[in-house]
Parts: C-alpha cells; sequence; structure tokens
C-alpha cells in the first residue's frame, strides 16, 4: 500500500513539474508583449519595467527562477495588468470562494448521481426511471452554461414574481447565495454520474454475491443497501477526480455569469487581458490543486478496492 | 451418399477425389462479413437510426443549407436588430427626416417662481402622425405654472394613471415647462402602448393626469426601404421586408445564415478534431502495445502525464500560445490545442485492445501459418479494433463541440471573422431577457448535435461489439 501511494506521489510531483514547464514556456512564446506603450512610454521605463519582472534575464534563467520561486518559496509573482497585486494575493483571496462552491457542487452531484441512479435502477423501465433518465439526456446535452443563463433568468423571474428574494442569482457569501450556482455547476456531472451508476446498480443486480444473498433469505431491504448499493458506488469514486476537474473548469463559466470573486473568474479574466504572471501563477496552481486531488482519489480508490494497488 | 458403418478395412480404390466445385457444406444462410452484420443490427435500433438521419440533417443544413438560403451570415442590417422569428413582415415606408430637438413653444415662456401644489393637467394630450416603430411623436399643450412634466408607457391596457405606472415606466422626465412634445423612440415595437402625461410643478407633481393609446405600425425609413426593396419606394407605401424565419441577432445579422454558417465551424471543429486525435491516439497506443517492454513502459508513463493535466486548462494555454485571440488563427489554434491534449484516452484504449488481441487464438494461429508482422495488424489488429475507433470518434464528436462552446463562451473560442454555434451562444446570453431566440437557436443545436451523435454512439457501440448483445 505504502509503494502505492508512493507511485501515485511521485506521479504528482512529475506532472506538476511538467504542467509548470509547459505553461512558462508557452507563456515566453506565446505572441503579444506583455508591456505594452501605455506602461512602458519610454525606453528608460521599459527597461526598469524589464528589471522589475526579472524579463531582462536570459529565457533559461528565467525559467530556473520561476520554478525555485513557485516551488521551493510558494511566490508566484506579480500581476501585470493589476498594479503591485502579488498573485499570491489574488490566489490567497479567491481560492477559498472557488473551493467551497466546488465541493458544494461535487457534493450535491456525487450524492444526488447516487440517489438518482439507485432510484432509476430501482424502478428500471417505470415511471421514475423513465422521467429521471429523460432529465439526465437533457443533462448531458446542454452545456451548462446554457442552463445556468436561463436558470439565472428564470429565478430572476420567480424572485420577482413573489416579491422577495427566493433563490439569489448573484453575489457571495451566505449560503444561500451559493445555492443556483452550485446547482448549475453540478448538473452535467450529476446527470453524467447517474447514468453511471444506474448502469452499475444493473451490472450488480446479475452478480454471483446477490444470487447468494437472496438464496440466504435476506431481505430486499437489506440486499439493496448492503450489497447491491455499496458495490454499485465503486465506479463513481473512480469518476469523481475527473468530475472534480469538470467541475472546477466548470467554474469559469459559473463564476462569470453569478458575479462570483471565484479564482476561475480571474484567471479568465487574466487570459483575456493576457496577464502572464497571473495565467502562469493561478494556471500552476489551478493544475496542481486537480493533479493532487486526481491522486488522492485514486489512493482512495486503492484503500476501497485492494484489487486496484496490484493492477497499476 | 452412403456410407457402409460396417466396412472397417480401407483401400486406396475406395476413395476418389471429391470435386472442388462440390460444395460439402451446404450453408444455409449467406455469411456475412462483420460490417454486414453491423449494419443489420444497427437498422433494428430505431433510436440508432433515427440519430444517424439528424446527424445527416445536421451536416445537409450546414454545409448544404448556404447553397438554398443563400443569405450573407456577416451581413448587418442596424435597422432591423434583434427581430424575432417570422416568415415575413409588411413595413410602413416613412420619411425619417424628423428632427431629435425638442419641441417647444416659443411663445409660452413661462417659468414658475414658486410652487404651485394645485397644478393641471394639459389639455390637450395626442399622438402627431402615425405612430411607428421609428418614433412615437406626442404633443401635448403647456399647463400654466409647469416645471416639467412626466410622461409615462404602458404596453398593457391602463384606463388610468395608476395602471400606467404599474404596467409601465417613466419613459421620459422633462425638466422645462415650455416643452410642448416628445418623441418615443425607445425600442418601440409593432403593439398598442398607452401613454400619459402629468404636469409637474417645481416641488410637487399633479394627481390630473391626461391618456392617449397609440396603436404602433411596423415601419421603416425610406432610405432603408430602398435597401430593401427592388423597385422604387415611396413614402406612405407599404412594402415586405426580407425574410428572417429565425429573426436577426443584435446586429441584425440572419440568424438562419448564421446558424448554417456557425454549424460549420462547429462540426468542422467537432469532426475532425476527434478524428485527427483518434488517428494519433489509435498509431500511438497500437504502437506502444505492439512494441511492448520498455518503449511501451515509457510511452505510457507520457501518456499518463497527458492524461492527468487538467485538459481544458491546458488547452487554454496552448490556445494562447498559438495566438488564438487574434481572430483569423483562432480555429486552427483551437484545433491544435484540443487534438494535443484529448488523445490520451484513445491510446489506452487501443494499447489495451492490441494487448488483448495479440494474445487472441485467432493471431497466434496465423503467427504459426507463418504471416508476417504487416498481415497480422492489417488483417487482425486494424479490423478488430475499427469498431472500438468508430465508438470512440463518435463519442468524441459531442464532447468536442461541448469543450468548444465552454471555450468560446469564456472567450477564447472561434474569434470573428469565424462564428460558431457555441459565440453565437455567448452573444445569445448578452440579449437573453429581451430577445431569447437569440440564444435559443444555436443552444437547440448544439443540444440536438449532442443528444443525435450520443445515441449514435450507443447504437453503434451496441451494433459493433458482440458482447455488448447478451445485456440490456
Amino acid at each position: 500500500m505504502l509503494s502505492f501511494i508512493f507511485r501515485r506521489m511521485v506521479s504528482a510531483v512529475v506532472t506538476i513539474l511538467a504542467l509548470a514547464t509547459l505553461i512558462f514556456f508557452a507563456m515566453h512564446a506565446a505572441p503579444g508583449d506583455p508591456l505594452l506603450e501605455s506602461k512602458a512610454s519610454s525606453p528608460e521605463i521599459r527597461a526598469n519595467l524589464l528589471k522589475h519582472y526579472g524579463l531582462d534575464k536570459p529565457l533559461i534563467v528565467q525559467y530556473g527562477l520561476f520554478m525555485s520561486n513557485v516551488f521551493l518559496k510558494w511566490d508566484f509573482g506579480i500581476s501585470y495588468s493589476q498594479k503591485n497585486r502579488r498573485v499570491n494575493d489574488i490566489i490567497r483571496d479567491h481560492f477559498p470562494v472557488s473551493a467551497i462552491l466546488g465541493l458544494l457542487a461535487i457534493v450535491m452531484a456525487t450524492v444526488g448521481g447516487i440517489l438518482f441512479g439507485a432510484l432509476t435502477a430501482l424502478f428500471r423501465n417505470r415511471l421514475p426511471d423513465r422521467v429521471i433518465m429523460m432529465l439526465v439526456i437533457f443533462g448531458i446535452s446542454v452545456p451548462n452554461f446554457v442552463f445556468a443563463a436561463w436558470g439565472q433568468y428564470w429565478f430572476t423571474v420567480l424572485n420577482a414574481w413573489a416579491g422577495w428574494t427566493v433563490i439569489p442569482v448573484a453575489g457571495w457569501g451566505t449560503f444561500h447565495e451559493m445555492i443556483a450556482p452550485a446547482v448549475f455547476l453540478e448538473v452535467g456531472t450529476l446527470a453524467y454520474l447517474t447514468r453511471l451508476m444506474r448502469s452499475s446498480m444493473l451490472e450488480v443486480v446479475t452478480t454471483d454475491y446477490i444470487r447468494t444473498a437472496k438464496a440466504k433469505g435476506l431481505s430486499p431491504l437489506r440486499i439493496f443497501f448492503s450489497h447491491q448499493l455499496r458495490n454499485a458506488i465503486l465506479p463513481i469514486i473512480t469518476t469523481l477526480g475527473v468530475a472534480l476537474a469538470a467541475i472546477t473548469t466548470g467554474g469559469f463559466v459559473i463564476e462569470n455569469l453569478f458575479a462570483i470573486p471565484g479564482l476561475g473568474r480571474y484567471f479568465v479574466q487574466a487570459v483575456q487581458q493576457l496577464d502572464y504572471t497571473v495565467i502562469m501563477g493561478t494556471g500552476v496552481f489551478y493544475g496542481a490543486y486537480l493533479i493532487i486531488m486526481v491522486q488522492i482519489v485514486d489512493v482512495i480508490y486503492g484503500f476501497v478496492d485492494p484489487r486496484i494497488r496490484v493492477s497499476k | 451418399m452412403s456410407v457402409e458403418t460396417t466396412k472397417t478395412q480401407f483401400s486406396p480404390s475406395d476413395f476418389t477425389a471429391a470435386s472442388r466445385k462440390d460444395s460439402l457444406q451446404q450453408l444455409s444462410r449467406p455469411s456475412l462479413s462483420y460490417w454486414e452484420d453491423v449494419w443489420i443490427r444497427f437498422k433494428k435500433n430505431r433510436q440508432a437510426t433515427v440519430s444517424l438521419c439528424v446527424v445527416v440533417f445536421l451536416l445537409a443544413f450546414s454545409f448544404l443549407g448556404p447553397f438554398i438560403w443563400i443569405v450573407e451570415p456577416s451581413q448587418q442590417n442596424l435597422n432591423r436588430i434583434s427581430e424575432g422569428p417570422s416568415l415575413g413582415r409588411m413595413a410602413l415606408v416613412v420619411d425619417e427626416s424628423s428632427d431629435e430637438q425638442t419641441i417647444e413653444d416659443p411663445s409660452f415662456l413661462y417659468l414658475p417662481e414658486h410652487d404651485n401644489p394645485n397644478i393641471g393637467a394639459p389639455e390637450k394630450f395626442e399622438i402627431i402622425g402615425t405612430p411607428s416603430t421609428l418614433g412615437v411623436e406626442i404633443h401635448w399643450t403647456p399647463v400654466e405654472g409647469a416645471a416639467g412634466y412626466l410622461i409615462y408607457r404602458s404596453e398593457k391596457v391602463s384606463e388610468n394613471l395608476e395602471a400606467i405606472s404599474d404596467n409601465g415606466v417613466v419613459i421620459k422626465e422633462i425638466t422645462s415647462g415650455n416643452e410642448i412634445g416628445f418623441v418615443d423612440r425607445f425600442d418601440i415595437q409593432p403593439r398598442n402602448y398607452w401613454y400619459a402625461i402629468v404636469a409637474k410643478s417645481i416641488d410637487t407633481t399633479s394627481t390630473q393626469y391626461k391618456i392617449v393609446s397609440a396603436k404602433v405600425v411596423r415601419a421603416i425609413g425610406i432610405e432603408a426601404a430602398q435597401t430593401e426593396s427592388k423597385n422604387l419606394v415611396k413614402v406612405g407605401e407599404m412594402i415586405k421586408m426580407s425574410v428572417h424565419p429565425l429573426g436577426t441577432d443584435y446586429l441584425g445579422r440572419d440568424m438562419l445564415a448564421r446558424l448554417m454558417y456557425g454549424g460549420r465551424i462547429s462540426l468542422i471543429i467537432g469532426i475532425f478534431v476527434p478524428l485527427i486525435y483518434i488517428l494519433f491516439g489509435t498509431l500511438y497506443g497500437g504502437l506502444s502495445g505492439y512494441l511492448g517492454g520498455r518503449v511501451d513502459n515509457i510511452m505510457m508513463r507520457i501518456c499518463d502525464i497527458v492524461a492527468t493535466m487538467p485538459y481544458l486548462l491546458v488547452v487554454i494555454i496552448l490556445y494562447i500560445l498559438l495566438g488564438g485571440h487574434v481572430g483569423a488563427r483562432s480555429v486552427f489554434a483551437l484545433m491544435v490545442a484540443m487534438t494535443s491534449t484529448f488523445w490520451p484516452g484513445t491510446a489506452r484504449l487501443i494499447r489495451g485492445q492490441v494487448l488483448q488481441i495479440r494474445e487472441e487464438g485467432y493471431v497466434q494461429a496465423s503467427k504459426l501459418l507463418g504471416s508476417s508482422t504487416i498481415f497480422i495488424i492489417l488483417r487482425h489488429m486494424i479490423p478488430n479494433t475499427m469498431g472500438l475507433i468508430l465508438v470512440n470518434l463518435t463519442f468524441a464528436v459531442p464532447t468536442s463541440i461541448f469543450s468548444e462552446a465552454f471555450l468560446a463562451f469564456i472567450g477564447m473560442g472561434v474569434k470573428p471573422p469565424f462564428a460558431s454555434w457555441g459565440t453565437l451562444c455567448e452573444e445569445g446570453v448578452k440579449t437573453m431577457s429581451s430577445s431569447p431566440h437569440e440564444l435559443f437557436w444555436p443552444a437547440v443545436f448544439i443540444c440536438v448535435t449532442t443528444l443525435a451523435f450520443n445515441l449514435l454512439g450507443d447504437g453503434l457501440r451496441d451494433a459493433t461489439d458482440s458482447k455488448m448483445r447478451s445485456r440490456e
């Protein structure tokens, strides 16, 4: 088990370093000048700014500095577009918002997916199954920003009709305000997990141990909860890493639509303004976060299902 | 043929050579190749055949549609922005030379010196000329002691001031007592409007009011009308305006033409990106699986690293690297960025399949019979992975279209002069509450495409995988 965890850790570190390298060189090779006329109005100012941002050194030295700053000192540099704003501060201020939103969304998606998936399997080919599977097809085939934009609009209509804010459609702070963005963030993942859970449940039904349990005379309820459901959840755990990545990147859109001060929104803004240091910093941070999460999910899966430790 | 079962001793004369023409076995059914079998099973699946028809329709819509619906998708018409879907509209040609200046009565130079709480309402409050979508001109008679007027507008039937202010808004606040007219040009649609006027003194607003209703007709300025119609048009004529069956967007561009154009880009990205990366992934995975050993190990580590990276993040980074935000290069940048991050899944899948087939009895038998590596790859490996590749490709199309739309939405998709269903959605969201059709149509097309390809993929998977037959 220890060697399994160790292998996962090495894999995570190598991937993060590769990603950081890719991001660094991509940002330096990208077309466009980070110091535009408006900032560097004279050659002297330009030289000073280049020195300030460390852009006067050879690329390989810059790369070494970037990597050692990021991974040894946890220093992501200074923003180009926001004066004197350190990328560390941006991450510290805004990442918790994204993390809470993502966490809420993933909990909703997982719990909902397991619940609805189990329901559809239980009522296979009957009304609840058909209704839920119809909604699932809808959830998978409509992009989440369309859902979010329409949902936001209809919530506004609902609020206007009710005369009070039933569901807030913008802002951030209270739990009340987190509901709508979290729901729209997870809707695609929820649909996907529901479908996965359904097929997994139906596969488990045909296994020998369920037949044995039936033959032993266990109550259907007991079979359902402690044999069928427990075993059917396994594939859900494997996809949690992917689901988390989908939800986190989905946040880029939702945070913009719902005016949430999350890191995703800052990342998108930085990309639109070509603020290279912020792109590098938040990009490496986001990447590292997701890679570590995926590996943690893998390790958890290794705990839950011993077969994985051997085969991987 | 009769066989003597009792005979145990044979001599060569008992045997004759069988003619090659004689078929020893009479097949009861014609022998089917793998793909014929797949096609038969696929045809039985109604969901899948319907999806195939939808896919064909979408391709025809995007690629052949422009030959039938010959409208330039980038043609702007600022006279006709955000129009709803319709099959033809008539419009009144009017002279749009009416000026924007305030309408004043110079003989009525009255400036109130002190507040008058008992101020009355204008004697007359009337519509001047034909109220049209280009403007509704309202005139009234000035009121003694007025320092200004409030003009309300409502779209619902309103018989008194309370109803108008409840249903409508204050469309104009006039801050001078000697203005006697106002032209309302704010977002006027061809329907009935109710206007009310209330005079104001310095600090108080009158309780008396006047109401007038206007039945607005669709109108078009004479100059704009001349571009719509081939014949010479005159003021006061009704002309038929050019048809926009699905409406127009926020710059007056025809939605149908834009959907066709956007569909072309979306489908090109949605089909070519998977084609390229699945080809690459197949070669990579196949090579890795076939070579095995150390090379396989290293190749799969690289594959793992790429697969573990959050792909949308990497796509965004590569998109910037390739200068996607420059516009003309956006489609190319997007396609390269997507293909270079999506392939590991396919590579792993194909490698697994190759490893499995390599150990199959028929490959061993083929080797035993002395077939070359090339022959084994061509005769056994490729045909046996073809089904898997095809299914993978079908499922990859909606994923690519989705990713493109997502990136377009955060401003990292295709850029003008290009447009895709994703960018149409992004534009549509901005005007969603006033003209929902601008978001509705592209969203429907994305939705239908995704659904059709997903169901087609399901059908193909069931049809190509003989193991799947026993399930469900």
